[in-house]
């Protein structure tokens, strides 16, 4: 679908779409990436401000998505880069969950307990169903890069979720 | 990962979270729409103001001398390899100078206050993360106080790549100086330091050009760089200590 903008800049209108469309991805990739629900929340916020500010043309609904999902994960990654400068004391998200059943816990834990570089391109590629090029896209990195994260990413998950599992 | 993808399709926006994005954006919208003039006007205000405030407390100088129309500051030029740029530029302060210094990435515009150090100015800027960027830009335009920004007696610009950041193997440090209108003396010590600890210094140089370039050796997973800067004679002098993290 082509989704050429006229305007100047998106209206709020534009923006609340691409809340309706995105809101939820946009908040399971932040969720898992920065492991906090309200920072979650707020990383998305912060996109679609940008996305209403920058006001950008994109050639195509994928575009729009692929925009979108790169702005918020370098939203998040500032965010961790802050909370590493400053210390900040982040709360186990899942050990504290009441909205998440027990087996939900464990393999959203021991995904979220990975590095950065793994959870971002397990995340799209698993959840978001991106294939690797795709993702090298989005993410800006190289195609090789995004198969070897993806194969240790694999490697790293199952031995956290077995731990889990064992618990 | 069907286990994972289930358990994901319960990660959910909250109504009220949702609610509360979309009156976010909802005032954002008529904010966008309503200030932008004015904006443009609290924007110039606030440069006078802060000029006038950074005038009182003497962070910028005053013209003492007569302007010269010379490149009289030391140019930083610091680029990194691995998930993150840090740039750190300082200018000797030359008498009557002021530089504007910007950073931009792609399209996204970075200015971040300077600080303040030995009384000369210290502009650092991480420009995140540089895999996420096509193009990183920095602007340095050095003007005289007397004039405008407009009019800049120094130029220079200069751009990073993400191809570029990615396939480093050496992490450089240029330091460039023409500062030959002081005819002072000047000494420059540049050093490293690995894994190891050892802090490694580079011989003192004449002052003039330095190009300085520190190889992670195999072995080695980090290198901090520590970049000092020191004019002897303490009258132009400025002391820039630059840590640089290389991550292989």
């Amino acid at each position: 679908m082509q989704n050429e903008r006229e305007k100047d800049t998106p209206s709020a209108q534009d923006a609340q779409e691409a809340l309706a469309r995105y809101g939820d991805m946009l908040f399971r990739i932040c969720f898992v990436l920065l492991r906090q629900r309200q920072d979650a929340e707020d990383a998305v916020q912060e996109t679609l401000i940008r996305y209403l500010r920058k006001a950008p043309r994109f050639e195509s609904e994928q575009h729009e998505k692929a925009w979108l999902i790169r702005v918020a994960t370098n939203i998040c990654k500032n965010a961790l880069r802050f909370r590493s400068r400053y210390e900040t004391v982040v709360s186990d998200e899942f050990a504290d969950s009441t909205e998440l059943p027990p087996e939900n816990s464990e393999i959203l834990g021991a995904l979220c307990g990975l590095p950065y570089i793994y959870r971002v391109v397990l995340q799209l590629y698993y959840v978001e169903g991106y294939k690797t090029a795709e993702i090298a896209q989005i993410l800006h990195i190289s195609l090789s890069a995004v198969k070897k994260r993806l194969e240790k990413g694999r490697k790293l998950l199952k031995e956290a979720y077995t731990k889990e599992d064992l618990r | 990962m069907k286990k994972l993808e289930n358990a994901e399709q319960n990660l959910r926006l909250s109504t009220s979270a949702r609610a509360r994005i979309g009156a976010a954006l909802e005032a954002e919208s008529t904010e966008i729409k309503q200030d932008k003039p004015p904006m443009r006007w609290a924007v110039a205000a606030a440069a006078v103001v802060l000029t006038v405030a950074l005038l009182s407390v003497g962070v910028l100088h005053r013209p003492s001398a007569q302007p010269t129309t010379e490149n009289t500051q030391p140019e930083f030029k610091t680029a990194m390899s691995g998930e993150s740029l840090r740039l750190c530029i300082t200018q000797m302060q030359a008498s009557g100078q002021s530089v504007s210094t910007e950073l931009s990435a792609d399209n996204e515009v970075f200015v971040e206050p300077a600080r303040q150090i030995d009384g000369n100015m210290l502009y650092a800027f991480e420009a995140l993360d540089i895999e996420a960027y096509d193009r990183i830009y920095v602007k340095m335009r050095g003007f005289n106080d007397d004039t405008s920004p407009d009019t800049a007696v120094t130029n220079s610009d200069w751009q990073f790549t993400s191809s570029d950041m990615k396939t480093a193997k050496e992490f450089g440090v240029y330091v460039k100086t023409q500062d030959e209108s002081q005819n002072e003396p000047q000494e420059y010590v540049l050093g490293y330091a690995c894994d190891d600890g050892k802090f490694y210094v580079t011989a003192p140089t004449d002052g003039i050009t330095v190009v300085y370039t520190v190889t992670a050796e195999n072995d080695t997973e980090t290198v901090s760089v520590d970049l000092r800067l020191r004019a002897v004679d303490g009258k132009v002098g400025v002391t820039v200590e630059n840590e640089q993290k290389f991550v292989k």
